[in-house]
C-alpha cells in the first residue's frame, strides 16, 4: 500500500468534493411545494414525500415519542404514522426495527425543533452519514494505495450512481449500516490498537443497534480484527504463538451498546435477547390506518412449512439472487450496472500478488450481505428502489471500481463502457432521489387496480408529470420542469465522474509517454 | 503480549499424526454422522415417508417371505440391484419394518461416496484442506443426509456412479488393467440400480474410446470399447435376459403394464408431462431441482471450481477428459425428461406440488468434487470470504431445515398417507383367518404400513392364489382392497364384473383405497390356508 502525501492541493480538492455531495444530497431532500415547514406539522404519507415508506415514518415516530414524550412506545397517532411497521398491543405501541437510526436523528431533531424545521433536519441525518460514507470510500481507497482522483472516482460513484443516494435522503437504516461497515473495513487496514479495537467494537454495537442482521455484515470484519492478534513464529526449534491480548478492547466498546439494546428490548418485549424486530408486526394497529403500501408476499410463502424456524431459508436464494442480482424489479444490475465494473475490479485485485490480501474484508462482507438477503423472504424489500438491503454490499464493490479504470487507464473502449456505464447508473439513480422509492415488486404491481410499472419506469412516469418533491424542483427553482433538473444534475455529476476519470488516464498516459 | 512456544517436534509429530489419520478421523465422523442420521430420520417418522421406500422394501421382502417367494418377485418396475442387496437382510422384522434393510445399504453408499469424493480430489492433486472441503460440503447436504437414511436407491447409484468416475481417472492417469475393470465393474452396478447408469455406461465408454483413439488410433479404441462394454454392459443384458425370461419380453421393463413408460404415457395423457419435447422446460426443471437439491451458493461454487478446473493450465488435458463423467446424470436427466421418460414436479413451476425432486441430487458428489477444487486453487483472499460464505450458508441451512426431499417425501406427490387404510387393516384382519386381495403396483404402500406379514397379502405377484383370486374373490380373499372406480387398479379392473365382488360389503373408504369384506354367510366357502405349496 503506497502512502501519498495531503497536500494544500489535495486538501482542497477533498473538501470541494464533500461540499459538491453535501449540495447535491440537500437539493434532493422532500420538501413540500407549501415550504419547509409544511412536513414538520403534516404527516403527509404521499408518494415521493419523507413520509412515503413506513420504513422512515416507524423510525421517525421513534424520534418524536423520545423528543416530545420522552419514551420508546408511541401513542395512538403515531402508532397509525408508523404502521405497518408497528410492535405491541393494549396501546403500547412500538417501532419494530430497532432504535439506531432513531436515536442518531434525536439530537438532530432537537436541534431543528428550535427553528420548528425538526422533521428536516433529522432527515439530515442520513446526508451526513452518506457523506461520511464517501470520505470513508476515499480513505480506504487512499490506503489501498490509490490517487486522490481514484478516490473520489469511487467515493462519487458509490453515493450518486447506486441507490445509495435515494436513501441518503429517508430515515431509513441503509446508509448508517453502510458507514458502520466502511468504517470496521478502514479500521482493518491499520495495525490494531486498543483505540482501534474499542472504536470497532462500538461500531459493531452501533451497527446493531441500527439493524439487528448488521452482526451478521459486521461480523466478517470483527472475526478478523480477532485473528489480527494472533501470529506464528518459528524460532529455532520452536514454533511461538503470539498473541495480544488488546483485542479484549473490543469488547469494552461493545458492552455499553450491548446492554443498552438488552435494556431496550426488555423494555419493549420483555425479553432482553428479543428485538422488536423479531416479535413481528401488530394487526391491531393496521386496521385502524389505511395502509398506502401493501405487504409482499412472502417468497418463503410459495413452499409448505419452509421458514418456519428462521427468517432466512436457503431455498429462496435461487430466486432472491435473481432478484437482487438480475431482474429489473431491483436488481445490481438493472439499477446500478457500474458495480459490474467494481467486480472486475476485484478480479484485478485478486490477480495483483502485491494487492490481493485487501480484497479478504470487503469480499467477506459482500458476500454475507448478498447471501443474507437472498435468503431473506422479501428479496424486493417491500416497495422500494434498486436492492435497497444491498446498500452496504455496494459500498464494498465501489472500493474496487478504480482498480479497473487503472487497469484500463489506456484502454479506450473499456474506459468508455465503464462512462456508460457510469452515466447509465447516476441517471437512474438520481430519477429515484428526485422522485420515490416506492417501487411495488412485479407481482404486486400486477395486481394493483392502478397499474403501475414495476421497475424505475415508474419514477419516469413521475418526472415526466413533474411529480419532484425535491428542494430544488419544489423551492429553490420550482418553475424549471423536475425532469429538466434531473438531466442537469445527473449529467453535472456524470460529468465531474467522466472528467475526473480522464484526468487520470490523460495524467497516466502522459507520464508514461514522459 | 502473551506467547505460547511449542516444540517444532511436537507440531511436525502432531503434524505427521493427523497427515497419517485424517482421513480414518474422517471416516469415522462420516460413519457416526450416518448412523445418527438415520436414528433421527426413524424416530420422527420420516425415514419411510417415501411410497417408493415402502415399495423397495417389500420387494426385497417378498423375495423371502410370502405366498409365493422367490427371485422373480424382483419383478421388472425397478433394476434389481438394490432388492437383491436386501435379501440378507430383510427377513428380520425389525430390518423391514424400520426400513433398515434399505437404509444400510443406503449408509454403506453415504460413507463410500465419502471416501471417493476425498480419493477423486487428492487425485486431482488437492490439498487435504480442499479434500476435506469437499468432503465436507457432501457430507452436510441434508438432502443426502435424508437419502442416506432412507431405502431410497439414490446413494447406492451416486456411490457405484462417482466409484465409476474415480476409477476411470485413476485409468486415464495410470492406465493400469485393474482399474479399467473397476470402472467397468463400477458401471455395471450402476446400470443394475437405476436407469442413470445406463446412460453412464454410454458416457464412459465414450470417454475410454476417445481416449484410447488419441493415444493408440483406431484400432486399438475399438478392441478397448468392446473390452469396457463387456463387462460395464453386462448388468444391462443380464437385464434383458431377466425380462425375456420372467416375462416373456426383453423390453418388458421398458414398455410393461408397470413401467415408468405407461405411468409417464398416463401422465402425458392427462397433460401434466410438460417437460415432454420442450427443452427449455426440461433444463429449467432439472436445473431448479439440481440447485434446490445441492444448495444455489454451493452449486456456484461447483460451477466456479468447473471453470477453474478446465481452464487449468497445470492440468493435464487427459485428466480433464477424465472428469467430463462427473456431468453424465446432469445430461441424463435433461434427456430422459425430454423424451418424456421421466416426471419432476417441482413447486411453484410445475404447479404446487413436488414429485421426483430428488432426482436433482445426483450432482451433489460432482459439485463437492469441483468446489473442493475451487477452495483448493483459490488464494487466501478469496478462499476465506468463500469458506465464511459457505459456513453462513450451511448454518442457515440446517437452522431452516431446508430439505426439498423431506417436503416430497412429506407433502410432496412422492408421499402416501395410507395410515388410515394400514391402520385398519392391522387392527381388524391381523388376528382374522382370511387373504387379503391388493394390487401392489398400486398399493404397496399399506402392505408395508399394515405390519401384516406377506403371507397374508394375495397380489400380482402371488400365482395361482392371484389367478384364482381375480377369478372367485369370494373363495380367496375376506377382504379387498382398491380405488373403486378406478380401473387403473388392476384389482378393480379385473374382479368388477365377477359375481363374487357382489358378495363383499364396502366397509371403508379412505383417500387411496376402499376396503371391501366379505360378507359373513360366506366365510364357510372361503380358504383361508395355503393350498399352492409348489409354487414356493
Amino acid at each position: 500500500m503506497k502512502k501519498h502525501l495531503i497536500t494544500i492541493r489535495n486538501l482542497f480538492a477533498v473538501l470541494f468534493v464533500l461540499a459538491f455531495a453535501v449540495v447535491a444530497l440537500v437539493l434532493n431532500m422532500k420538501v413540500h411545494p407549501q415550504g419547509v415547514p409544511y412536513y414538520q406539522v403534516v404527516q403527509d404519507r404521499h408518494v415521493g414525500g419523507p413520509f412515503e415508506s413506513s420504513g422512515s415514518t416507524s423510525r421517525y415516530a421513534l424520534v418524536q415519542a423520545l423528543a416530545e414524550n420522552g419514551t420508546f412506545y408511541f401513542d395512538k397517532t403515531l402508532a397509525s404514522f408508523a404502521s405497518p411497521d408497528v410492535g405491541g398491543s393494549d396501546r403500547r405501541y412500538y417501532t419494530i426495527f430497532a432504535p439506531g437510526v432513531s436515536m442518531a436523528g434525536y439530537p438532530l431533531y432537537m436541534l431543528g425543533s428550535m427553528f420548528g424545521y425538526e422533521q428536516f433536519t433529522t432527515y439530515l441525518l442520513n446526508v451526513i452519514f452518506a457523506i461520511g460514507c464517501l470520505a470513508l470510500i476515499m480513505a480506504i481507497t487512499r490506503r489501498y494505495g490509490l490517487p486522490l482522483s481514484m478516490q473520489i472516482v469511487a467515493g462519487l460513484t458509490y453515493i450518486f450512481a447506486t441507490n445509495a443516494v435515494v436513501y441518503s435522503l429517508y430515515l431509513t437504516q441503509h446508509i448508517m449500516s453502510t458507514f458502520c461497515v466502511l468504517a470496521g473495513v478502514l479500521i482493518t487496514l491499520y495495525k490494531p490498537n486498543i483505540i482501534r479495537n474499542i472504536l470497532l467494537g462500538l461500531l459493531f454495537g452501533a451497527g446493531l443497534l441500527i439493524d439487528v442482521p448488521n452482526a451478521f455484515l459486521m461480523l466478517p470484519i470483527v472475526v478478523y480484527q480477532f485473528f489480527r492478534h494472533f501470529s506464528v513464529t518459528h524460532v529455532k526449534e520452536y514454533f511461538k504463538i503470539n498473541m495480544r491480548f488488546i483485542f479484549v478492547a473490543m469488547l469494552v466498546g461493545l458492552i455499553p451498546l450491548l446492554m443498552f439494546f438488552g435494556y431496550y428490548n426488555k423494555d419493549l418485549t420483555g425479553n432482553p435477547t428479543l428485538p422488536p424486530q423479531f416479535v413481528g408486526r401488530t394487526i391491531e394497529v393496521e386496521k385502524t390506518v389505511d395502509t398506502p403500501q401493501p405487504v409482499v408476499k412472502k417468497e418463503a410463502e410459495k413452499f409448505d412449512d419452509v421458514g418456519d424456524n428462521s427468517p432466512f431459508v436457503t431455498r429462496l436464494m435461487l430466486n432472491g439472487l435473481y432478484i437482487l442480482l438480475i431482474s429489473d424489479e431491483r436488481g445490481w444490475m438493472y439499477y446500478s450496472p457500474i458495480l459490474l465494473i467494481g467486480i472486475i475490479g476485484m478480479y484485478f485485485v485478486y490477480k495483483n500478488k502485491d494487492l490481493n490480501e485487501i480484497l479478504t474484508v470487503p469480499l467477506s462482507v459482500v458476500l454475507i450481505n448478498i447471501l443474507l438477503y437472498s435468503m431473506f423472504g422479501d428479496h424486493w424489500g417491500g416497495w422500494s428502489f434498486g436492492a435497497r438491503y444491498l446498500i452496504p454490499g455496494a459500498a464494498m464493490v465501489a472500493l474496487f471500481i478504480p482498480f479497473a479504470i487503472v487497469k484500463w487507464r489506456k484502454n479506450i473502449i473499456m474506459l468508455l463502457i465503464t462512462a456508460i456505464l457510469i452515466g447509465y447508473s447516476v441517471f437512474v439513480s438520481m430519477l429515484g432521489a428526485a422522485t420515490t422509492t416506492g417501487i411495488p415488486p412485479k407481482q404486486e404491481a400486477e395486481n394493483l387496480s392502478t397499474k403501475i410499472p414495476y421497475t424505475y419506469e415508474y419514477n419516469y412516469q413521475l418526472i415526466e408529470n413533474n411529480q419532484s418533491y425535491s428542494l430544488i424542483n419544489t423551492y429553490l427553482l420550482k418553475d424549471t420542469p423536475a425532469k429538466t433538473m434531473w438531466i442537469i444534475e445527473s449529467s453535472v455529476i456524470t460529468g465531474i465522474i467522466i472528467l475526473i476519470t480522464g484526468y487520470y488516464s490523460v495524467t497516466m498516459w502522459k507520464r508514461h509517454n514522459a | 503480549m502473551f506467547n505460547i512456544s511449542i516444540p517444532t517436534n511436537a507440531v511436525e509429530r502432531i503434524k505427521q499424526w493427523f497427515i497419517k489419520y485424517h482421513l480414518h478421523l474422517l471416516m469415522f465422523l462420516v460413519t457416526v454422522i450416518s448412523v445418527y442420521c438415520f436414528v433421527h430420520f426413524l424416530q420422527n417418522g420420516l425415514g419411510l415417508a417415501y411410497n417408493d421406500a415402502r415399495s423397495h422394501l417389500n420387494i426385497g421382502r417378498r423375495v423371502v417371505e410370502g405366498l409365493k417367494p422367490g427371485f422373480a418377485q424382483i419383478g421388472s418396475v425397478w433394476l434389481p440391484l438394490p432388492h437383491v442387496l436386501m435379501i440378507p437382510t430383510i427377513w428380520n422384522d425389525f430390518m423391514w419394518h424400520t426400513g433398515l434393510a434399505g437404509a444400510l445399504q443406503s449408509m454403506i453408499a453415504f460413507i463410500a461416496t465419502a471416501y471417493l469424493i476425498y480419493r477423486f480430489l487428492q487425485h486431482l492433486g488437492v490439498s487435504i484442506f480442499g479434500r476435506l472441503m469437499g468432503v465436507l460440503i457432501f457430507i452436510t447436504n441434508i438432502n443426502i443426509l435424508y437419502l442416506q437414511s432412507t431405502a431410497m436407491t439414490e446413494l447406492l447409484l451416486i456411490a457405484t456412479m462417482t466409484a465409476a468416475s474415480y476409477y476411470l481417472l485413476v485409468w486415464i492417469e495410470k492406465q493400469q488393467m485393474v482399474d479399467f475393470i473397476r470402472t467397468s465393474f463400477f458401471v455395471m452396478l450402476a446400470t443394475l440400480i437405476r436407469y442413470d447408469g445406463w446412460f453412464l455406461l454410454f458416457v464412459t465408454a465414450m470417454i475410454v474410446t476417445i481416449f484410447i483413439w488419441k493415444k493408440s488410433g483406431y484400432k486399438a479404441a475399438e478392441g478397448t470399447f468392446l473390452l469396457f462394454c463387456t463387462l460395464g454392459g453386462f448388468g444391462v443384458i443380464l437385464w434383458l435376459l431377466w425380462n425375456l425370461i420372467i416375462f416373456g419380453d426383453p423390453l418388458y421393463f421398458a414398455f410393461g403394464p408397470y413401467s415408468a413408460h405407461a405411468q409417464q404415457t398416463q401422465l402425458a395423457d392427462a397433460g401434466i408431462l410438460a417437460t415432454e419435447h420442450n427443452l427449455p422446460l426440461s433444463i429449467k426443471i432439472y436445473l431448479y431441482a439440481l440447485i434446490y437439491n445441492s444448495n444455489m451458493f454451493i452449486t456456484l461454487l461447483g460451477l466456479a471450481g468447473a471453470v477453474v478446473l478446465y481452464f487449468d493450465k497445470k492440468l493435464k488435458s487427459k485428466i480433464k477428459l477424465g472428469t467430463i463423467a462427473l456431468f453424465a446424470p446432469l445430461v441424463f436427466n435433461v434427456i430422459a425428461l425430454y423424451f418424456g421418460h421421466s416426471v419432476l414436479f417441482v413447486q411453484g413451476i410445475s404447479g404446487n406440488s413436488w414429485f421426483n425432486v430428488r432426482y436433482g441430487i445426483m450432482l451433489v458428489p460432482s459439485i463437492a468434487i469441483f468446489a473442493g477444487y475451487l477452495l483448493d486453487r483459490a488464494r487466501a483472499s478469496v478462499r476465506i470470504p468463500l469458506l465464511v460464505a459457505l459456513s453462513f450458508v450451511l448454518l442457515f441451512s440446517f437452522v431452516s431445515y431446508d430439505a426439498v426431499t423431506i417436503d416430497d417425501g412429506r407433502v410432496g406427490s412422492s408421499q402416501k398417507n395410507v395410515t388410515e387404510v394400514s391402520g385398519w387393516l392391522a387392527e381388524n384382519a391381523k388376528d382374522k383367518e382370511g387373504f387379503i386381495l391388493i394390487s401392489a403396483a398400486s398399493h404397496d404402500a399399506i402392505l408395508f404400513s399394515s405390519g401384516l406379514p406377506m403371507k397374508k397379502f394375495i397380489h400380482e405377484g402371488t400365482g395361482d392364489y392371484w389367478d384364482s383370486a381375480i377369478a372367485s374373490p369370494d373363495r380367496w380373499a375376506r377382504w379387498i382392497i382398491l380405488r373403486t372406480n378406478d380401473d387403473n387398479d388392476q384389482t378393480f379392473r379385473l374382479i368388477k364384473n365377477t359375481p363374487g365382488f357382489k358378495r363383499y360389503k364396502l366397509i371403508k373408504t379412505y383417500p387411496f383405497a376402499d376396503i371391501y369384506q366379505l360378507d359373513d354367510k360366506y366365510l364357510d366357502q372361503l380358504n383361508t390356508t395355503e393350498v399352492f405349496p409348489d409354487q414356493n
